[in-house]
Protein backbone atom coordinates (compact mmCIF):
# COMPACT_ATOMS: atom_id res chain seq x y z
CA UNK A 1 0.00 0.00 0.00
CA UNK A 2 2.82 2.33 0.92
CA UNK A 3 4.54 1.67 -2.43
CA UNK A 4 1.27 2.39 -4.27
CA UNK A 5 0.72 5.75 -2.51
CA UNK A 6 4.32 6.73 -3.24
CA UNK A 7 3.63 6.06 -6.89
CA UNK A 8 0.51 8.27 -6.82
CA UNK A 9 2.49 11.01 -5.08
CA UNK A 10 5.15 10.80 -7.77
CA UNK A 11 2.51 11.08 -10.50
CA UNK A 12 0.95 14.12 -8.82
CA UNK A 13 4.41 15.70 -8.51
CA UNK A 14 5.17 15.09 -12.17
CA UNK A 15 1.80 16.48 -13.22
CA UNK A 16 2.38 19.65 -11.20
CA UNK A 17 5.73 20.14 -12.95
CA UNK A 18 4.33 19.61 -16.43
CA UNK A 19 4.76 22.48 -18.91
CA UNK A 20 3.73 22.63 -22.55
CA UNK A 21 6.14 20.46 -24.48
CA UNK A 22 9.08 22.45 -25.77
CA UNK A 23 9.97 21.43 -29.33
CA UNK A 24 13.66 20.98 -30.11
CA UNK A 25 15.41 24.13 -31.31
CA UNK A 26 17.00 24.00 -34.77
CA UNK A 27 20.67 23.01 -34.81
CA UNK A 28 22.83 26.15 -34.76
CA UNK A 29 25.51 26.81 -37.36
CA UNK A 30 25.72 26.87 -41.14
CA UNK A 31 22.50 25.77 -42.85
CA UNK A 32 23.95 23.40 -45.45
CA UNK A 33 22.22 23.09 -48.83
CA UNK A 34 22.59 21.27 -52.13
CA UNK A 35 21.73 21.79 -55.81
CA UNK A 36 23.33 25.21 -55.97
CA UNK A 37 21.12 26.73 -53.28
CA UNK A 38 22.64 29.39 -51.05
CA UNK A 39 23.51 28.31 -47.50
CA UNK A 40 22.11 30.21 -44.56
CA UNK A 41 22.98 30.56 -40.90
CA UNK A 42 21.03 29.38 -37.88
CA UNK A 43 21.77 31.15 -34.59
CA UNK A 44 21.04 29.38 -31.33
CA UNK A 45 20.73 29.46 -27.57
CA UNK A 46 23.38 29.77 -24.88
CA UNK A 47 25.45 26.99 -26.46
CA UNK A 48 26.52 29.46 -29.17
CA UNK A 49 25.28 32.90 -28.11
CA UNK A 50 27.25 35.32 -25.95
CA UNK A 51 23.96 36.69 -24.68
CA UNK A 52 23.61 36.15 -20.94
CA UNK A 53 20.24 34.80 -19.82
CA UNK A 54 21.27 34.80 -16.14
CA UNK A 55 20.29 32.51 -13.28
CA UNK A 56 17.21 30.28 -13.18
CA UNK A 57 17.28 29.78 -16.95
CA UNK A 58 14.56 27.47 -18.22
CA UNK A 59 13.12 26.41 -21.58
CA UNK A 60 9.61 27.61 -22.37
CA UNK A 61 7.51 27.28 -25.52
CA UNK A 62 5.18 30.27 -25.86
CA UNK A 63 3.72 32.46 -28.59
CA UNK A 64 5.51 30.48 -31.28
CA UNK A 65 8.96 30.93 -29.72
CA UNK A 66 11.22 28.36 -28.12
CA UNK A 67 12.48 30.54 -25.28
CA UNK A 68 15.49 30.12 -23.05
CA UNK A 69 14.48 32.54 -20.29
CA UNK A 70 16.44 33.57 -17.21
CA UNK A 71 16.74 36.34 -14.65
CA UNK A 72 18.66 38.61 -17.05
CA UNK A 73 16.92 37.97 -20.36
CA UNK A 74 15.57 35.58 -22.94
CA UNK A 75 16.83 33.98 -26.14
CA UNK A 76 13.75 33.43 -28.30
CA UNK A 77 13.98 31.09 -31.30
CA UNK A 78 11.04 31.13 -33.70
CA UNK A 79 9.62 27.65 -34.11
CA UNK A 80 8.19 28.76 -37.43
CA UNK A 81 11.20 30.15 -39.25
CA UNK A 82 14.28 29.84 -37.00
CA UNK A 83 14.82 33.57 -36.48
CA UNK A 84 16.44 34.35 -33.14
CA UNK A 85 16.01 37.39 -30.91
CA UNK A 86 17.87 37.72 -27.62
CA UNK A 87 16.13 40.32 -25.49
CA UNK A 88 17.41 41.57 -22.12
CA UNK A 89 14.98 42.05 -19.27
CA UNK A 90 14.12 45.71 -18.75
CA UNK A 91 16.32 45.84 -15.64
CA UNK A 92 19.16 43.61 -16.87
CA UNK A 93 22.60 44.59 -15.54
CA UNK A 94 24.10 44.31 -19.06
CA UNK A 95 22.08 47.36 -20.15
CA UNK A 96 24.09 49.56 -17.78
CA UNK A 97 27.56 48.76 -19.08
CA UNK A 98 29.21 50.86 -21.81
CA UNK A 99 29.61 49.93 -25.47
CA UNK A 100 32.36 47.64 -26.71
CA UNK A 101 35.49 49.19 -28.22
CA UNK A 102 36.81 52.66 -28.76
CA UNK A 103 34.87 53.36 -31.95
CA UNK A 104 31.86 52.20 -33.98
CA UNK A 105 34.32 50.40 -36.27
CA UNK A 106 35.61 48.33 -33.33
CA UNK A 107 32.04 47.36 -32.55
CA UNK A 108 31.32 46.43 -36.18
CA UNK A 109 34.40 44.23 -36.39
CA UNK A 110 33.50 42.45 -33.16
CA UNK A 111 29.94 41.75 -34.33
CA UNK A 112 31.10 40.51 -37.74
CA UNK A 113 33.70 38.19 -36.16
CA UNK A 114 31.15 36.99 -33.60
CA UNK A 115 28.63 35.80 -36.19
CA UNK A 116 31.15 34.59 -38.78
CA UNK A 117 32.93 32.63 -36.05
CA UNK A 118 29.69 30.75 -35.40
CA UNK A 119 29.05 29.77 -38.99
CA UNK A 120 27.54 32.74 -40.78
CA UNK A 121 29.12 32.68 -44.27
CA UNK A 122 31.65 35.52 -44.46
CA UNK A 123 31.28 35.72 -48.25
CA UNK A 124 27.65 36.81 -47.81
CA UNK A 125 28.43 39.80 -45.59
CA UNK A 126 28.42 42.88 -47.77
CA UNK A 127 29.18 45.29 -44.99
CA UNK A 128 27.99 46.40 -41.58
CA UNK A 129 26.08 49.50 -40.63
CA UNK A 130 26.15 50.72 -37.08
CA UNK A 131 23.39 52.51 -35.19
CA UNK A 132 23.98 54.82 -32.23
CA UNK A 133 21.85 54.76 -29.07
CA UNK A 134 21.54 58.10 -27.29
CA UNK A 135 19.79 59.07 -24.06
CA UNK A 136 18.91 62.33 -22.39
CA UNK A 137 17.09 63.29 -19.20
CA UNK A 138 16.31 66.69 -17.80
CA UNK A 139 13.85 69.46 -17.10
CA UNK A 140 11.41 69.91 -19.96
CA UNK A 141 11.87 73.68 -19.82
CA UNK A 142 15.65 73.45 -20.13
CA UNK A 143 16.23 71.41 -23.26
CA UNK A 144 18.58 74.04 -24.59
CA UNK A 145 21.09 72.54 -22.17
CA UNK A 146 20.49 68.98 -23.27
CA UNK A 147 23.55 66.96 -24.17
CA UNK A 148 22.62 63.44 -25.24
CA UNK A 149 24.62 60.61 -23.70
CA UNK A 150 26.01 58.00 -26.10
CA UNK A 151 24.88 54.72 -24.55
CA UNK A 152 25.47 51.89 -27.01
CA UNK A 153 26.05 50.77 -30.57
CA UNK A 154 24.09 48.23 -32.58
CA UNK A 155 25.92 46.77 -35.61
CA UNK A 156 23.86 45.17 -38.39
CA UNK A 157 25.43 42.82 -40.96
CA UNK A 158 23.97 43.29 -44.45
CA UNK A 159 23.62 40.27 -46.76
CA UNK A 160 24.73 40.13 -50.36
CA UNK A 161 24.80 37.23 -52.83
CA UNK A 162 27.07 37.80 -55.86
CA UNK A 163 26.56 41.54 -55.64
CA UNK A 164 22.79 41.37 -55.08
CA UNK A 165 21.49 42.67 -51.75
CA UNK A 166 19.18 40.53 -49.60
CA UNK A 167 17.69 43.27 -47.40
CA UNK A 168 15.28 41.08 -45.42
CA UNK A 169 18.13 39.00 -43.93
CA UNK A 170 19.91 40.40 -40.89
CA UNK A 171 22.33 39.58 -38.11
CA UNK A 172 22.71 42.35 -35.55
CA UNK A 173 24.03 42.72 -32.06
CA UNK A 174 24.73 45.20 -29.29
CA UNK A 175 27.90 44.34 -27.42
CA UNK A 176 29.12 45.82 -24.15
CA UNK A 177 32.59 46.64 -22.96
CA UNK A 178 33.45 43.14 -21.76
CA UNK A 179 32.38 41.50 -25.00
CA UNK A 180 29.02 40.21 -23.76
CA UNK A 181 26.11 40.46 -26.17
CA UNK A 182 23.43 42.69 -24.67
CA UNK A 183 20.87 42.18 -27.44
CA UNK A 184 20.84 40.44 -30.82
CA UNK A 185 18.65 39.42 -33.72
CA UNK A 186 19.39 36.95 -36.52
CA UNK A 187 17.43 35.83 -39.57
CA UNK A 188 19.66 34.47 -42.34
CA UNK A 189 17.71 31.74 -44.14
CA UNK A 190 19.04 29.57 -46.95
CA UNK A 191 17.94 30.71 -50.40
CA UNK A 192 16.99 28.75 -53.52
CA UNK A 193 19.31 28.89 -56.53
CA UNK A 194 16.33 29.96 -58.65
CA UNK A 195 16.06 33.29 -56.82
CA UNK A 196 19.73 34.04 -57.45
CA UNK A 197 19.43 33.02 -61.12
CA UNK A 198 16.41 35.31 -61.54
CA UNK A 199 18.31 38.17 -59.92
CA UNK A 200 21.17 37.69 -62.39
CA UNK A 201 18.67 37.61 -65.26
CA UNK A 202 17.10 40.86 -64.00
CA UNK A 203 20.51 42.44 -63.80
CA UNK A 204 21.27 41.38 -67.38
CA UNK A 205 17.94 42.71 -68.63
CA UNK A 206 18.66 46.08 -67.05
CA UNK A 207 22.22 46.21 -68.38
CA UNK A 208 21.14 46.20 -72.05
CA UNK A 209 19.22 49.25 -73.35
CA UNK A 210 16.76 47.29 -75.49
CA UNK A 211 15.72 44.79 -72.82
CA UNK A 212 15.80 47.49 -70.17
CA UNK A 213 13.35 49.55 -72.20
CA UNK A 214 11.09 46.54 -72.75
CA UNK A 215 11.02 45.75 -69.03
CA UNK A 216 10.46 49.41 -68.07
CA UNK A 217 7.53 49.62 -70.47
CA UNK A 218 5.76 46.87 -68.51
CA UNK A 219 6.15 48.64 -65.14
CA UNK A 220 3.71 51.19 -63.71
CA UNK A 221 6.59 53.16 -62.17
CA UNK A 222 9.79 54.74 -63.37
CA UNK A 223 12.40 51.99 -63.07
CA UNK A 224 15.38 54.34 -63.42
CA UNK A 225 16.12 54.28 -59.70
CA UNK A 226 15.31 50.58 -59.30
CA UNK A 227 17.68 48.22 -57.51
CA UNK A 228 17.95 44.48 -58.15
CA UNK A 229 17.52 42.56 -54.90
CA UNK A 230 16.50 39.18 -53.54
CA UNK A 231 13.50 39.68 -51.25
CA UNK A 232 12.12 37.17 -48.78
CA UNK A 233 9.55 36.93 -46.00
CA UNK A 234 10.31 38.91 -42.87
CA UNK A 235 11.29 37.23 -39.60
CA UNK A 236 7.72 37.78 -38.42
CA UNK A 237 6.34 35.37 -41.00
CA UNK A 238 6.22 31.59 -40.80
CA UNK A 239 5.39 31.25 -44.49
CA UNK A 240 8.62 31.53 -46.48
CA UNK A 241 8.58 33.17 -49.90
CA UNK A 242 11.54 34.43 -51.87
CA UNK A 243 11.92 36.05 -55.28
CA UNK A 244 14.28 38.22 -57.27
CA UNK A 245 12.98 41.78 -57.36
CA UNK A 246 13.52 45.08 -59.01
CA UNK A 247 12.86 47.28 -55.96
CA UNK A 248 11.61 50.75 -56.81
CA UNK A 249 11.12 53.38 -54.09
CA UNK A 250 8.17 55.66 -54.75
CA UNK A 251 6.60 58.51 -52.85
CA UNK A 252 3.39 57.97 -50.91
CA UNK A 253 1.70 61.36 -50.78
CA UNK A 254 -1.12 61.96 -48.33
CA UNK A 255 -4.61 61.47 -49.88
CA UNK A 256 -5.34 65.18 -49.49
CA UNK A 257 -2.15 66.02 -51.37
CA UNK A 258 -2.97 63.56 -54.14
CA UNK A 259 -6.45 65.01 -54.52
CA UNK A 260 -5.20 68.57 -55.00
CA UNK A 261 -5.74 69.84 -58.59
CA UNK A 262 -2.13 70.98 -58.90
CA UNK A 263 -0.66 67.72 -57.56
CA UNK A 264 2.48 66.48 -59.30
CA UNK A 265 4.49 63.47 -58.07
CA UNK A 266 7.84 64.39 -56.54
CA UNK A 267 10.84 63.67 -58.73
CA UNK A 268 13.11 62.72 -55.86
CA UNK A 269 12.52 60.31 -52.97
CA UNK A 270 14.31 62.66 -50.55
CA UNK A 271 11.63 64.17 -48.34
CA UNK A 272 8.20 62.64 -47.78
CA UNK A 273 7.30 59.05 -46.97
CA UNK A 274 8.24 56.34 -49.45
CA UNK A 275 7.20 52.78 -50.11
CA UNK A 276 9.28 50.17 -51.95
CA UNK A 277 7.45 48.29 -54.70
CA UNK A 278 8.71 44.97 -56.01
CA UNK A 279 8.70 43.73 -59.61
CA UNK A 280 9.84 40.27 -60.62
CA UNK A 281 11.81 39.18 -63.68
CA UNK A 282 8.59 39.19 -65.74
CA UNK A 283 7.70 42.71 -64.68
CA UNK A 284 4.89 41.45 -62.47
CA UNK A 285 4.37 43.34 -59.21
CA UNK A 286 4.89 41.13 -56.16
CA UNK A 287 4.03 41.49 -52.51
CA UNK A 288 5.88 39.85 -49.64
CA UNK A 289 3.82 37.93 -47.07
CA UNK A 290 4.24 40.75 -44.53
CA UNK A 291 2.76 43.12 -47.09
CA UNK A 292 -0.39 41.00 -47.49
CA UNK A 293 -2.03 41.70 -44.15
CA UNK A 294 -4.45 39.12 -42.89
CA UNK A 295 -5.40 40.00 -39.34
CA UNK A 296 -7.24 36.72 -38.82
CA UNK A 297 -3.92 34.89 -38.93
CA UNK A 298 -2.26 37.37 -36.61
CA UNK A 299 -4.68 37.56 -33.70
CA UNK A 300 -4.09 35.42 -30.62
CA UNK A 301 -6.39 32.42 -30.33
CA UNK A 302 -8.02 33.99 -27.29
CA UNK A 303 -7.77 37.39 -25.67
CA UNK A 304 -6.63 35.59 -22.53
CA UNK A 305 -3.18 35.17 -24.01
CA UNK A 306 -2.63 38.84 -23.36
CA UNK A 307 -3.59 38.61 -19.67
CA UNK B 1 -4.18 60.95 -24.51
CA UNK B 2 -3.27 59.51 -21.11
CA UNK B 3 -5.63 61.35 -18.75
CA UNK B 4 -6.91 59.00 -16.06
CA UNK B 5 -7.95 58.99 -12.40
CA UNK B 6 -4.32 58.14 -11.59
CA UNK B 7 -2.72 60.90 -13.64
CA UNK B 8 -5.26 63.64 -12.92
CA UNK B 9 -7.46 65.55 -15.33
CA UNK B 10 -4.75 67.71 -16.93
CA UNK B 11 -6.37 71.13 -16.77
CA UNK B 12 -9.88 69.71 -16.81
CA UNK B 13 -9.41 67.78 -20.02
CA UNK B 14 -10.96 64.73 -18.35
CA UNK B 15 -9.93 61.39 -16.93
CA UNK B 16 -11.11 59.19 -19.75
CA UNK B 17 -7.98 59.02 -21.90
CA UNK B 18 -6.25 56.14 -20.22
CA UNK B 19 -3.66 55.48 -22.91
CA UNK B 20 -0.33 54.32 -21.52
CA UNK B 21 1.66 54.00 -24.75
CA UNK B 22 1.28 56.11 -27.87
CA UNK B 23 2.94 55.00 -31.12
CA UNK B 24 3.09 57.38 -34.07
CA UNK B 25 4.32 55.38 -37.06
CA UNK B 26 4.11 58.37 -39.34
CA UNK B 27 5.90 60.72 -41.63
CA UNK B 28 7.98 63.19 -39.58
CA UNK B 29 6.82 61.87 -36.19
CA UNK B 30 8.88 64.54 -34.46
CA UNK B 31 11.49 66.93 -35.78
CA UNK B 32 14.99 67.21 -34.43
CA UNK B 33 14.49 70.78 -33.32
CA UNK B 34 11.06 70.35 -31.77
CA UNK B 35 10.93 66.95 -30.07
CA UNK B 36 9.86 68.41 -26.70
CA UNK B 37 7.66 71.18 -28.04
CA UNK B 38 5.78 68.72 -30.28
CA UNK B 39 5.09 66.18 -27.55
CA UNK B 40 4.90 67.82 -24.12
CA UNK B 41 1.33 69.07 -24.31
CA UNK B 42 -0.10 65.90 -25.78
CA UNK B 43 1.18 63.35 -23.27
CA UNK B 44 -1.09 64.13 -20.29
CA UNK B 45 -0.48 61.04 -18.22
CA UNK B 46 0.66 58.62 -20.92
CA UNK B 47 3.71 56.59 -19.87
CA UNK B 48 5.59 57.15 -23.11
CA UNK B 49 5.40 58.07 -26.76
CA UNK B 50 7.25 56.17 -29.50
CA UNK B 51 7.75 57.58 -32.95
CA UNK B 52 10.34 58.39 -35.62
CA UNK B 53 12.55 61.44 -35.85
CA UNK B 54 13.81 61.86 -39.41
CA UNK B 55 16.88 64.08 -39.70
CA UNK B 56 17.30 63.84 -43.47
CA UNK B 57 14.68 62.13 -45.63
CA UNK B 58 11.57 60.71 -43.96
CA UNK B 59 9.89 57.63 -42.55
CA UNK B 60 9.74 54.68 -44.94
CA UNK B 61 6.31 53.13 -45.29
CA UNK B 62 7.15 49.52 -44.34
CA UNK B 63 4.91 46.57 -43.57
CA UNK B 64 6.74 45.00 -40.68
CA UNK B 65 7.66 47.75 -38.20
CA UNK B 66 4.61 46.89 -36.08
CA UNK B 67 5.32 43.18 -36.32
CA UNK B 68 8.88 43.57 -35.12
CA UNK B 69 7.75 45.89 -32.30
CA UNK B 70 5.03 43.55 -31.04
CA UNK B 71 7.39 40.61 -31.50
CA UNK B 72 9.37 42.04 -28.60
CA UNK B 73 6.49 41.14 -26.28
CA UNK B 74 6.25 37.58 -27.59
CA UNK B 75 10.02 37.12 -27.35
CA UNK B 76 10.36 38.48 -23.81
CA UNK B 77 7.46 40.09 -21.93
CA UNK B 78 9.99 41.18 -19.28
CA UNK B 79 11.93 43.20 -21.88
CA UNK B 80 11.69 46.99 -22.14
CA UNK B 81 8.92 48.34 -24.37
CA UNK B 82 11.11 51.29 -25.35
CA UNK B 83 13.93 49.00 -26.54
CA UNK B 84 11.48 46.96 -28.60
CA UNK B 85 10.47 50.09 -30.50
CA UNK B 86 14.00 51.43 -30.90
CA UNK B 87 15.48 48.19 -32.19
CA UNK B 88 12.88 47.63 -34.92
CA UNK B 89 15.34 49.70 -36.92
CA UNK B 90 17.86 46.85 -36.92
CA UNK B 91 15.57 44.29 -38.54
CA UNK B 92 13.76 46.44 -41.13
CA UNK B 93 15.37 46.68 -44.59
CA UNK B 94 17.19 49.99 -44.83
CA UNK B 95 16.37 50.77 -41.17
CA UNK B 96 12.85 51.94 -42.04
CA UNK B 97 13.94 55.50 -42.69
CA UNK B 98 14.59 56.93 -46.11
CA UNK B 99 17.78 58.76 -45.23
CA UNK B 100 19.19 59.64 -41.83
CA UNK B 101 16.96 59.44 -38.79
CA UNK B 102 16.23 57.93 -35.43
CA UNK B 103 13.63 55.79 -33.75
CA UNK B 104 12.58 57.89 -30.76
CA UNK B 105 10.91 57.32 -27.39
CA UNK B 106 10.09 59.98 -24.81
CA UNK B 107 8.46 59.95 -21.38
CA UNK B 108 7.46 62.78 -19.06
CA UNK B 109 6.67 62.87 -15.35
CA UNK B 110 7.00 65.03 -12.26
CA UNK B 111 10.51 63.83 -11.37
CA UNK B 112 13.57 62.67 -13.32
CA UNK B 113 13.36 59.25 -11.66
CA UNK B 114 9.75 58.70 -12.65
CA UNK B 115 10.38 59.88 -16.23
CA UNK B 116 13.40 57.57 -16.52
CA UNK B 117 11.52 54.65 -15.04
CA UNK B 118 8.93 54.78 -17.80
CA UNK B 119 11.61 54.06 -20.39
CA UNK B 120 12.56 50.94 -18.45
CA UNK B 121 9.01 49.63 -18.23
CA UNK B 122 8.49 46.06 -19.33
CA UNK B 123 5.42 44.99 -21.28
CA UNK B 124 3.82 43.84 -18.04
CA UNK B 125 4.57 47.10 -16.21
CA UNK B 126 3.23 49.14 -19.10
CA UNK B 127 -0.25 48.00 -18.15
CA UNK B 128 0.04 49.36 -14.60
CA UNK B 129 -2.17 52.46 -14.49
CA UNK B 130 -0.74 53.20 -11.06
CA UNK B 131 2.34 54.44 -12.91
CA UNK B 132 0.49 56.98 -15.06
CA UNK B 133 2.52 60.19 -15.37
CA UNK B 134 1.78 62.77 -12.68
CA UNK B 135 3.23 65.74 -14.54
CA UNK B 136 5.41 66.82 -17.43
CA UNK B 137 8.11 68.86 -15.74
CA UNK B 138 10.84 66.30 -16.51
CA UNK B 139 11.52 64.19 -19.57
CA UNK B 140 13.58 61.15 -20.37
CA UNK B 141 14.27 60.30 -24.03
CA UNK B 142 16.12 57.73 -26.11
CA UNK B 143 17.11 57.76 -29.76
CA UNK B 144 18.45 54.94 -31.88
CA UNK B 145 19.92 56.71 -34.90
CA UNK B 146 20.82 54.94 -38.13
CA UNK B 147 24.37 56.18 -38.37
CA UNK B 148 27.54 55.54 -36.37
CA UNK B 149 28.69 58.43 -34.27
CA UNK B 150 31.30 59.28 -31.70
CA UNK B 151 30.02 62.79 -31.12
CA UNK B 152 29.24 63.27 -27.46
CA UNK B 153 27.58 66.66 -27.57
CA UNK B 154 24.32 68.08 -28.84
CA UNK B 155 25.68 68.57 -32.32
CA UNK B 156 24.94 64.90 -33.08
CA UNK B 157 21.65 66.23 -34.40
CA UNK B 158 19.89 69.53 -34.17
CA UNK B 159 18.58 69.53 -30.65
CA UNK B 160 18.11 73.27 -30.55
Amino acid sequence: MRKHSNGIAALIFLASCATPQVPPAPRPGLIAVSNGDVPGYQHGGTEVSKFVTGDHTEWIFQHGYIRQAGDEGTIAISAGNGSVFSVPNATASALRSPAYGASPQDHERYVRDYFVGRGLPASQVKNARTMTLLEATGRADEINNTIPRLTAYYSVLERDIDGVAVPDSFAWARVNTDGRVVQEGVYWPSLPARAVADAMKLRDLLARPATRQALSARLPVDAASGVVTIRHSSANEDEFEVFASLDVAVHVPAPSTRAAPNYRPLQSIAGGPVVVRHFDVNGQERLLPQERLNLRDKLPATGKELQ
Amino acid sequence: MGESPNSGNWRNVGTNGGTNLVVLDASFGVLATYWVRQTISAMAGAHMLATIMPVTGDTANVADRGGYFAGGWAQNPDGAVSDAWLTTMNSIPGSGINGGGCNFVIAYDNSPDRAGRHLSESWSELRNDGWDAQGNQFYSARWLCNWPSTIRDKSIFELQ
